[in-house]
């Protein structure tokens, strides 16, 4: 006899109602979705009750498969409501079986028009394609430092020779002269002040998906962040929570006397930093690159991802990393949706509670 | 269209998919016991299945498909 196969839909109201009831509630329980991340949906400021933003599949009664998405808009058209497909998930036992076409499909049914997706796995973009959306890749430049172990004796003598080989071959003490010799002040900031909004409204206006002030506040503050017991899935037999040892977002102001000429959004987790947001004003463009690479050097982590070209050519050239390299990341849109490379999509996009 | 005629019109659309130039359909075929049967090649076949039978599927026809004998039933209602 076969599986016994069901799909359901899962409402932000519902989501509520098993946040207050906890346990297992209309089929929401922890296997599904952490209580952080859940928490982290219910207070998106693009959400409704009505919005349906989780597809399941269950197979026995057992979850199966899953898919979710988070609403957004645009800033051109102006206000256009989307929809970010944000994580996708099938149970290894079920692979081959098309669920994951199913809970997309699901998804696709409500939002089809209006769905985006950025930087998703390969099973993935075949998947929207399937949908009937574009893909384009977008370029992402990765900083890396070589791990070596020191749990030995030649791993104590490759890990000095690299030292030094670092120490010869970076430029950090000229990075170091140079941020002394500059005028800027970093400050990091936990929520979206007027001043500070309204520079990235007056530096935004290339960007392809809106962002208000309640994004960024919502981004930086959500209490997946903040209260998330960042465990392993595997560990919590939760598939939708974090995977990260540590998660944090910063937002980050560089003023030049007195007035912001930068602002960035940092994330954070046990070993890389990533610009996920980036605005400055045009002249004062190497400030805010100088801010940043500061900002690496107080602390230092293994992996550095960033999309901005001039900043990776800067950080780059003062070899403060041993490898740096190109990577490519999808950017898949729904058919009706016409993307001018002129305009910009920022690396955190559609990246928001990942 | 019967079975039969579905299995003929089907077989090319196989060996392409799955790579092999000598694969039979069979009932019982599915990703446990096809190699090459993974997530990419369903969907691939699935593509192909609704480009060369001219039909969409929906998803309430997907979701008890568990192998090629479901996969060609959910056909087979489809060209009566």
């Amino acid at each position: 006899m076969g599986d016994n196969v069901e799909l359901r839909l899962f409402s932000v109201a519902q989501i509520r109602d098993w946040l207050e009831h906890g346990g297992c509630y209309e089929g929401l329980s922890e296997q599904l979705i952490d209580k952080q991340r859940a928490r982290a949906i219910v207070a998106n400021p693009f959400v409704t009750d009505e919005m349906s933003l989780i597809s399941a599949l269950y197979v026995n009664g057992i979850l199966g498969a899953y898919t979710c998405v988070f609403p957004d808009e645009m800033e051109r058209p102006l206000g256009r409501r989307v929809f970010w497909e944000t994580t996708l998930y099938v149970d290894p036992k079920y692979e081959g079986r098309g669920y994951a076409y199913i809970v997309i499909a699901q998804i696709g049914e409500l939002y089809g028009e209006d769905l985006f997706d950025l930087d998703a796995a390969a099973a993935t973009v075949e998947n929207l394609k399937y949908q009937g959306l574009s893909v384009e890749y977008l370029s992402n430049y990765l900083f890396k430092n070589k791990h070596i172990s020191r749990n030995s004796i030649k791993g104590c003598v490759a890990y000095a020779a690299n030292a030094i080989r670092r120490k010869v071959r970076s430029k950090e003490k000229d990075a170091v002269k140079e941020i002394k010799s500059r005028k800027y002040s970093l400050e990091y900031v936990s929520q979206i002040d007027d001043e500070t909004y309204a520079f990235i409204k007056a530096h935004s206006e290339n960007d392809v998906f809106l962002r208000k002030r309640e994004t960024f506040n919502w981004i930086l503050q959500y209490p997946f962040m903040q209260e998330s017991p960042l465990v392993g899935r595997c560990a919590k037999e939760c598939v939708f929570s974090s995977t990260a040892a540590t998660f944090g977002m910063y937002g980050t102001v560089v003023r030049e006397k007195g007035r912001i000429v930068g602002f960035m959004v940092l994330r954070s987790t046990a070993k890389e930093w990533a610009v996920k947001y980036i605005y400055y004003e045009p002249s004062f463009r190497e400030s805010v690159y100088w801010a940043v690479v500061e900002h690496l050097l107080a602390y230092p982590k293994r992996f550095f991802f960033t999309a901005d070209k001039g900043l990776h050519d800067l950080v780059a050239g003062y070899r403060i990393y041993d490898h740096d390299t190109c990577y490519k990341r999808s950017f898949a849109y729904p058919p009706g949706f016409s993307y001018d490379r002129e305009h910009s999509i920022q690396a955190g996009d559609g990246d928001n509670i990942t | 269209m019967n079975r039969e005629q579905i299995v003929e019109k089907l077989t090319p659309i196989v060996r392409e998919v799955f790579d092999d130039a000598a694969m039979e359909v069979k009932e019982d075929m599915c990703a446990e016991n096809v190699e090459s049967w993974t997530s990419l090649t369903f969907m691939q076949l699935l593509s192909k299945i609704e480009e060369q039978f001219s039909f969409k599927f929906k998803i309430v026809e997907l979701i008890n498909v568990h192998n090629m004998g479901d996969l060609l039933s959910a056909i087979e209602k489809r060209c009566v």
